[in-house]
């Protein structure tokens, strides 16, 4: 069966994008598992990392990005026309960021763009889910499929839990998280007031983490907020090779960054597998 | 006054590199030394300050033979407490902690955070030691509401846990309880009282 997860913070610089990355990669490299990420970030920094300029260049250049699905199938409400909505064919819009050789391992992307901004602001009726692209036969086609998310709270966020009804939630343990956890609690109480929809909540991660007095002390007020079995054990420490990959458009395992570094990653893949 | 000089100056180096602890304990040390040698440059024939030198020799004394004599068992397990969730707290932890450890301080720890229960949220409590002891909080209706019962229904779940677990356990709850308010707090009022 399909796991579903929007990677979401009402925060940005979190370590969304980073995390949404690096996990794909893991469970599609590592795992044999068959991914599909969708960059639902106008900034486009999921698709800036897992893409090379050449090829996106040439994607823009004769397919579609998440920005067409808005612009091509929405569902309409009360007294609106409904426009004739052409059927969506996933192909259109994936972009291969990795393909196993010897195993079913892949990881596929529908990649974002600017124009996503510019889509926001006459979606006041709708779409509210990804359902036209992810049909029941696209979601058999992966294992996992993951949002990358905007730090907003937007009709794309609407869209997001709508679809996935699940979150993961990176988070950095200082003053801000603890407030950025006040704001996704909101987020997600108001999406079932809205929609009858209480997404599940894989977890809660702790970004950057140092294992400072005052992260500790932070860290306790998330944990005293969020029920024990949101949080998870494991953390991603602040070090700087996630950078470094980021910037090689890699991931952190494919960098000279220390066995422990790349320990905990895999500590945190297990538990999000064990959790999602 | 050449080496007095010198040693101030590598006491300034020195705590530079320290932490917020060490650097607090340092500054009370020097404040102290700063006064004895504001005293003794003052004539000994002055009434008042040789009877200051008296009360602080007095003082140093009566902490020279606490310090040989057996420690009672309350401050030192407050100390180790302390100073075992400082060096876990500031990376400098270099021994290896072990299983002795943990039972060597785990009860006065239990003592302490079961005093602390009542000035808990009983759902914040839960939360946070379900999440040291890596289990899910209590469903229990009637600990819901009573914190001792809590600490107490958790402490079971520790004392029940292997050696390792417990260790590791033991870390997380005396890194994540000594930076909070009511244990911290009890704490101290143990020692002194």
């Amino acid at each position: 069966m399909t796991k579903l997860a929007s990677i979401i913070n009402m925060k940005g610089g979190v370590g969304k994008t980073t995390l949404t990355f690096n996990l794909a990669s893991y469970l599609a490299e590592l795992n044999d598992q068959r991914v599909l990420v969708i960059d639902l970030d106008p900034q486009a920094n999921a698709t800036v990392v897992s893409t090379e300029e050449d090829k996106y260049k040439a994607h823009l250049a004769s397919k579609k990005t998440v920005a067409d699905v808005f612009v091509h199938a929405y569902k309409t409400y009360g007294p609106v026309r409904s426009p004739k909505v052409g059927d969506l064919d996933l192909k259109d819009f994936l972009y291969e960021v990795y393909k196993s050789k010897s195993s079913n391992g892949r990881f596929d992307l529908i990649p974002s763009e600017l124009m996503l901004s510019s889509v926001l602001k006459g979606m006041t009726l709708g779409p509210y889910d990804l359902d036209k692209l992810l049909t029941p036969q696209v979601r058999q086609q992966y294992d996992y499929i993951l949002l990358d998310c905007a730090p907003t709270n937007s009709s794309l966020t609407t869209v997001a839990l709508n679809t996935t009804q699940s979150v993961l939630i990176p988070m950095i343990s200082d003053s801000f998280g603890a407030h950025g956890t006040a704001l996704m609690k909101q987020v997600l109480d108001e999406h079932k007031y809205d929609y009858g929809i209480s997404p599940k909540v894989i977890g809660v991660v702790f970004m950057m983490w140092e294992n400072q007095e005052n992260q500790i002390t932070q860290s306790n007020e998330i944990i005293k907020s969020w029920t024990p079995g949101a949080v998870f054990r494991s953390r991603i420490s602040k070090n700087n090779w996630y950078r470094v990959a980021n910037g090689k458009r890699t991931t952190i395992w494919h960098t000279a960054a220390g066995r422990e570094y790349k320990r905990e990653f895999d500590n945190f893949v297990n538990e999000f597998i064990a959790k999602a | 006054m050449y080496r007095l000089n010198a040693a101030f100056s590598r006491y300034e180096q020195a705590l530079r590199t320290l932490s917020d602890v060490d650097r607090e304990a340092a500054i009370d040390l020097i404040s102290s030394l700063a006064g004895v040698i504001e005293l003794v440059k003052e004539p000994i024939g002055v009434a008042q300050p040789s009877s200051e030198l008296k009360v602080i020799r007095n003082y140093l004394t009566k902490k020279l033979t606490e310090a040989r004599s057996p420690a009672s068992s309350k401050p030192e397990s407050r100390d180790l407490l302390n100073h075992f969730r400082n060096e876990l707290a500031h990376g400098k932890f270099h021994r290896k902690y072990g299983p002795n450890d943990t039972k060597r301080l785990a009860p006065f720890f239990w003592k302490v955070l079961e005093k602390s229960a009542p000035q808990w949220n009983p759902h914040e409590l839960s939360n946070i030691l379900a999440y040291c002891l890596h289990t899910s909080p209590s469903t229990n209706e009637n600990l819901s509401s009573d914190q001792k019962k809590i600490v107490r229904f958790y402490k079971a779940i520790f004392n029940a846990l292997d050696e390792d677990r417990q260790t590791s356990a033991f870390i997380e709850l005396t890194l994540r309880l000594l930076s909070e308010p009511p244990f911290k707090g009890t704490l101290d009022s143990m020692v002194s009282a």
